[in-house]
Order: C-alpha cells, then structure tokens, then sequence
C-alpha cells in the first residue's frame, strides 16, 4: 500500500498527457493535409519550449 | 487492490474508446501522402515522448529504483543534443527538429525523399522504444504494490 501511495502522483500526473497522446492519436488519424504554416510554427514552438519544460530536464540539472 | 487495478484498467478501456472514435481521414487531392505521414508521426511521437518524460518527471527516484532501464531512457530522451551552431534541444526534441528541418527541406525540393525517410525512421525507431518501455511500467506497478506476502 505504501508503493501504491507512492505511486499515485505519477498516474495522476500521467492522465492529462495520456489524454493529450490519445488526441494526438485520434488527429493525426483524421488529418488529411499538409499542416499550415501557422501549424508548423506552433509545432516548432512546442519543441522550443522543451528547453525549459521541467519534465524534459536531465536529472544532473 | 484488486478493484483499484479492475477501475484503472476500465478507465484506460474508455479513454482509448473515447479518444479513438471518430476514423481515419482520406487524404485531400494534392497532399503529399509522405509529409502527412511525417507529420502524423512528429505529432504522436512529441506526445508520446510527453507522456513517457511525464510519468517519470512525476516520481523520479521511484522510477529509479523500481524500472532503472525506464528511467535510464527518459534521461537518454532529455540528453541535451545541438540542433544548430548555437542551440540544443533534448534528444527527443531533437529528432523530431530533424525530422521537421529535412521535411521543409524535401518540401522545397532541397532534399530527397530518402533522407526524410531515414529521418522519419529515426524518430519511428525513438517512439517505438518509448512505447515498449512505457508498455514496461505497468508490470512495475503491481510487482511494487502486491510485493507484501499474505
């Protein structure tokens, strides 16, 4: 029980970015043209921003 | 325990239904079936690289001691790489700033198809390891919880 207690913070943690990668999932599934250049902007910023994301930093940091 | 492992599985079971319908689009007259391609993997790859990097950032020293091969691979994918003379991304990142630099490149007609494939199969490759070692989580989870003899 006390793994378990433990644990909860990680699946919590886990259910938003679950639900963004089942999105994901279910967009690309329904794209059906090159993206915009608006998109790829976006996108392009979307990794940028890993650079400072807390969860994309190395444990030495 | 066991209801709470049935509860999680069930919720799982309707996220993925809940996420999933809605069926596959057909390509509009023009689109170049490759970069949607491309562009449908960078999209779930980023996600998925999210999730995997999430789960861990959650409970680090957890991960560490009870799955170090996971952790180990969520430290190769924030591993800082250059993308440029003077900027560096994660690796994960990275990968997919490759993947998206060759496809504008192959877009323009600066590059040729084979290198936008060997990029995609780069990422392709990436993504797959992240999905079988998140796959690898979940036997983690009732080995920790269940580890009590009765």
């Amino acid at each position: 029980m006390p793994a378990l207690i433990a644990l909860l913070p990680s699946l919590l943690a886990a259910l938003p970015s679950l639900w963004t990668m089942i999105q994901s999932i279910r967009g690309a599934a329904q794209q059906s043209g090159e993206w915009t250049p608006e998109l790829e902007t976006q996108y392009q910023n979307a990794l940028m921003a890993t650079k400072t994301d807390p969860a994309w930093q190395s444990d030495r940091k | 325990m066991k209801t709470y492992l049935r509860l999680s599985l069930a919720l799982a079971v309707l996220l993925v239904f809940a996420g999933c319908s809605g069926g596959c689009a057909t390509l509009q007259p023009g689109a170049n079936a490759l970069v949607v391609r491309v562009e449908q993997t960078q999209v779930i790859a980023k996600s998925t690289f999210d999730l995997v990097l999430n789960v861990d950032n959650s409970n680090r020293p957890f991960w560490t001691t009870n799955l170090p091969a996971f952790h180990g691979f969520c430290e190769y994918l924030r591993a800082p790489v250059p993308i440029d003379a003077s900027n560096s991304l994660p690796r994960g990142a990275a990968w997919l700033w490759s993947l998206d630099q060759t496809k504008l490149s192959y877009k323009s007609s600066l590059s040729s198809s084979n290198a936008l494939v060997s990029a995609l199969a780069v990422v392709e490759t990436g993504l797959s390891q992240a999905q079988l070692y998140l796959a690898q989580t979940q036997p983690a989870i009732p080995a920790t919880t269940t580890s009590t003899p009765k």
